[in-house]
């Protein structure tokens, strides 16, 4: 009778940094990210794909990619996407009972270890290729603060370096009332992804690169025509994305329908979501996806 | 309870004497909106913060909902080191952590602190986030270098209370984006302030007999627990802390006020080195050496949970070790769990320090303790805290023991031994002086009030010491002093005798006119009481006349008492008395 003996290797390399890690850490020694990461990719047998969900604090990435994941678990658009490991519904789990309670989901936090990532396996139905996608929920902060200075947060540099493609939510709402911040700021990452992307200098960079404009409920413009809407409102990123970047895409999304005002007890005004009504959530992914 | 409380006192345990104002660089983190964004970030910072310190500082400031008290006066605090200059990202408290020794027992305290400043942060609520998404996060940073820090005793809540003293905690959501360096000053004038803030603060009486005015008690985290039990958790805690382990701890009491008390048990220098936090939630982005929280039932680390350390060499596990201190009944299997007064499975040294601390935080003396553990030693090696905690527990001693005890205590303290003293420098060398000073003082007031007979039986042994080297010279000059005009004042003759034995031979150190002066006036007594005495009271003198006229023929003194003496002689003829021994006055 032949017997098999699974040894486990004594140390264990982090998915994100590379790190090497004792197999048995819940998070790296160095990067904060989750060690489960780098299980489930063993288990699997396959590298995963990184890809990156980025943009400013209080953009909305937290509920962009809690609702994405929880329409893909729920098979929109013909997608089939099974969660690795139960830490991976953690998000969509959290920002759907906000959404439920017409509440907006807490602020993530800038700490690394309170960050949801969620690992999926994900294929359109009836497709055979399989995709182990890796989404992590950065703090914008913590974004904010790398593009800054460079390396303030390992974990991020890393893990754009290590994206297969990412998606950049840009505040449409703002950007349209004609504030210059999420253009300057979008500006900065596709700068910072620029540096992070290159290969030879004058080559323009390959990576998908979806350029989210959130919250467009609040400019209906955009969902017309996304293209035109960045070009007026966005022309630094726009610009930029024309000269570096070879494959990038404008698209608009909203995820609550309407919002309404009130007060806390101390007479703070916050912002309720009063119905939730996504669209042009599973484009941007959808596109990433086909350019991988 | 936080540190709003204890603005009153602004000084703190510690604290050295010789306070000179201290400059700190300031930063402030927190989450606002302005034309360059939005968000958790440094929003206003000194000059000389470096882009290194503003990355740790970014890094592992609180924000989002980080404080454990949901109430919008909820207080937390840190300290934690920050990396040199050129440091590579992730040299803060954690991966100073992390470079510590490879196995976990390895002792904890002999690596050299890091060269780079550190960081004191005080966070609060300041209002609503613009977000409205809950209360805003606000942290004031403090950085100072080690000489600074030192100047507060280490002691990085003295320093919360001096920055608040001086209202530089409150919070300022528009703040100039260059801040100024700010100057704060150590405060340690007990005068003012009545008595010993932490005195007041942790008294004894504090800590579990009554009721604190804070509604808790600082090492009693639950109404049950007494004082003993507070202090075995706090024992196990600071065991652990000297080996290098890191705590998450929570308290049902005031997290603050715990972490103080736990902190003032570290050696003064390894404070500069260790991060510490209290009443902030636990991350393990920004886990610190000892992380107090209080009130938070969901946010800390399974007991099993650990990170390890990045390279293969010297790869260990950091364990986070979870205790609760209100529900401490000495779990933790092998650990030691005595108090003082039994025996340590530790090594000395360590047991040593940690029975010192845990004697005072069972007299609930915390002031001292601070006081003590505070000064800029230099040995912090498990030999060296067993050297410093020895001394202490000496100086302790010495206040009830006996005259035998304390020239014990006199002579081991004084005894030459070379392969210590080369140790023995600095902070630690004051230490000894001041044990030598307690002994000395409890010897002089010991003999002072004791009988002539109780003197006379001791003189040798302050004699020998007196004819040692210089430094026990010194020490037993003042005994010397002291008992001769004792006995002179009772027994002019017994003073006569022991006057004898320090009547040559001074040592340079000395004041010889002084000592002579003594002699002498010892001599102008017995030859005033010779003349005065009955003659039934002479025959014992003879002797001793005549060897202090061989010492000093032109002694006008002597040869009064001596004539007085011979003309006893003359008329009664008696013998010589076998009271006092020639032979030993021979020379």
């Amino acid at each position: 009778m032949a017997h098999t003996t699974m040894t486990m290797p004594s140390t264990m390399p982090c998915l994100i940094c590379q790190t090497e890690n004792k197999p048995e850490s819940v998070v790296c020694s160095k990067c904060y990210a989750p060690m489960a990461l780098i299980h489930e990719a063993v288990i699997q047998e396959r590298e995963p794909c990184i890809t990156s969900i980025i943009g400013d604090s209080n953009v909305g990435k937290t509920v962009y990619l809690g609702t994405l994941l929880d329409m893909l678990t729920k098979r929109a658009g013909n997608f089939e996407a099974v969660p690795k490991g139960a830490y991976s519904v953690n998000l969509q789990h959290t920002v759907v009972s906000y959404l439920s309670a017409r509440k907006f989901p807490p602020k993530t936090p800038t700490e690394v270890d309170q960050w949801h990532w969620a690992y999926y396996q994900i294929a359109k139905r009836k497709n055979t290729r399989l995709y182990d996608l890796v989404m992590p929920d950065m703090a914008g902060e913590a974004l904010a603060a790398e593009v800054a200075a460079p390396k303030t947060y390992t974990v991020i540099h890393n893990l754009l370096e290590r994206s297969a493609g990412a998606m950049l939510l840009v505040d449409a709402a703002v950007a349209s009332a004609g504030s210059p911040q999420p253009d300057f700021f979008a500006l900065k990452l596709m700068s910072y992804l620029d540096g992070i992307f290159a290969t030879k200098p004058q080559q323009r960079i390959s990576t998908p690169v979806a350029i989210v404009l959130c919250k467009a409920d609040y400019c209906p413009e955009s969902f017309d025509d996304p293209r035109r809407f960045a070009h007026t409102n966005l022309n630094r990123v726009w610009n930029l994305c024309e000269t570096r970047f070879q494959n990038y895409e404008f698209f608009a999304a909203s995820v609550v329908g309407a919002l309404g005002y009130g007060q806390d007890e101390e007479g703070n005004v916050v912002p309720y979501p009063l119905h939730i009504s996504p669209r042009g959530i599973l484009e941007p992914f959808e596109w990433v996806l086909s350019k991988l | 309870m936080g540190i709003e409380q204890t603005v009153a006192a602004a000084s703190g345990g510690g604290v050295t004497s010789a306070a000179a104002d201290v400059s700190f660089d300031q930063a402030i983190f927190t989450s606002v909106r302005n034309p360059m964004g939005e968000g958790y970030r440094i929003i206003a910072a000194s000059a000389g913060l470096t882009p290194h310190e503003k990355q740790v500082i970014t890094r592992t400031s609180p924000s989002h909902d980080a404080l454990c008290d949901p109430s919008a006066d909820a207080t937390g605090v840190a300290c934690y080191p920050l990396p040199a200059g050129a440091g590579a990202p992730g040299m803060g408290a954690s991966s100073f952590a992390q470079r510590r020794a490879g196995d976990g027992s390895r002792p904890a305290l002999d690596s050299p602190p890091p060269s780079g400043r550190i960081c004191i942060a005080y966070t609060c609520r300041a209002g609503a986030e613009h977000t409205g998404r809950g209360l805003r996060i606000y942290t004031y940073n403090l950085i100072v270098d080690q000489d600074g820090f030192a100047q507060f005793g280490y002691n990085p809540f003295c320093i919360l209370r001096a920055a608040q003293a001086a209202d530089l905690t409150r919070p300022q959501l528009k703040p100039k984006q260059i801040l100024e360096p700010v100057t704060l000053t150590p405060a340690c004038d007990t005068a003012r302030y009545g008595k010993d803030p932490l005195c007041s603060r942790y008294g004894k009486d504090h800590l579990c007999s009554t009721r604190s005015r804070y509604g808790k008690d600082p090492l009693c985290s639950s109404g049950h627990q007494t004082a003993t039990d507070a202090c075995q958790w706090m024992r196990h805690v600071l065991q652990g802390l000297l080996r290098r382990r890191k705590f998450v701890v929570r308290t049902e009491g005031d997290a603050i006020d715990s972490a103080e008390v736990l902190w003032m048990g570290l050696p003064g220098p390894v404070r500069f080195a260790a991060s510490v936090s209290a009443g902030i939630r636990f991350s393990m982005a920004r886990c610190r050496d000892l992380n107090i929280i209080a009130g938070d039932k969901d946010v800390t680390p399974s007991r099993a949970q650990t990170v390890c350390a990045p390279t293969a060499p010297t790869a260990s596990d950091q364990a986070v070790e979870e205790l609760d201190a209100s529900r401490w009944a000495g779990q933790g299997a092998g650990e030691d769990h005595s108090l003082v007064g039994q025996r340590s499975s530790l090594p000395s040294g360590r047991a040593g320090w940690i029975d010192l601390v845990t004697s005072h935080w069972q007299q609930g003396t915390i002031a001292a303790l601070a006081d003590r553990t505070s000064k800029p030693f230099t040995d912090i090696t498990p030999a060296g805290l067993d050297r410093i905690a020895r001394l202490y527990l000496a100086s302790d001693e010495a206040s009830s023991a006996d005259i035998p005890r304390l020239f014990a205590l006199a002579s081991e303290s004084l005894e030459p031994q070379p392969s210590r003293l080369c140790h023995i420098k600095g902070a630690e060398a004051d230490v000894a002086d001041q044990l030598l000073s307690v002994v000395a003082d409890r010897l002089l007031a010991r003999l002072k009030t004791a009988p002539i007979d109780v003197v006379e039986r001791h003189w040798t042994s302050i004699t020998d010491l007196w004819k040692g080297a210089e430094r026990e010279a010194d020490f037993s000059q003042p005994l010397v002093e002291a008992c001769l005009r004792r006995v002179g004042n009772i027994d002019p003759p017994a003073a006569a005798r022991l006057a004898l034995d320090v009547s040559c031979g001074v040592r340079d150190s000395i004041d010889a006119a002084a000592h002579e002066s003594l002699i002498t006036t010892v001599l102008g007594r017995f030859a005033d009481w010779c003349e005065k005495a009955s003659w039934e009271s002479l025959p014992d003198l003879q002797n001793v006349c005549e060897i202090w006229q061989r010492r000093r023929p032109d002694c006008e003194f002597i040869t009064r008492a001596a004539a007085r003496c011979h003309t006893f002689h003359s008329r009664v003829g008696c013998a010589t008395p076998a009271r006092f021994n020639l032979k030993n006055h021979a020379g």
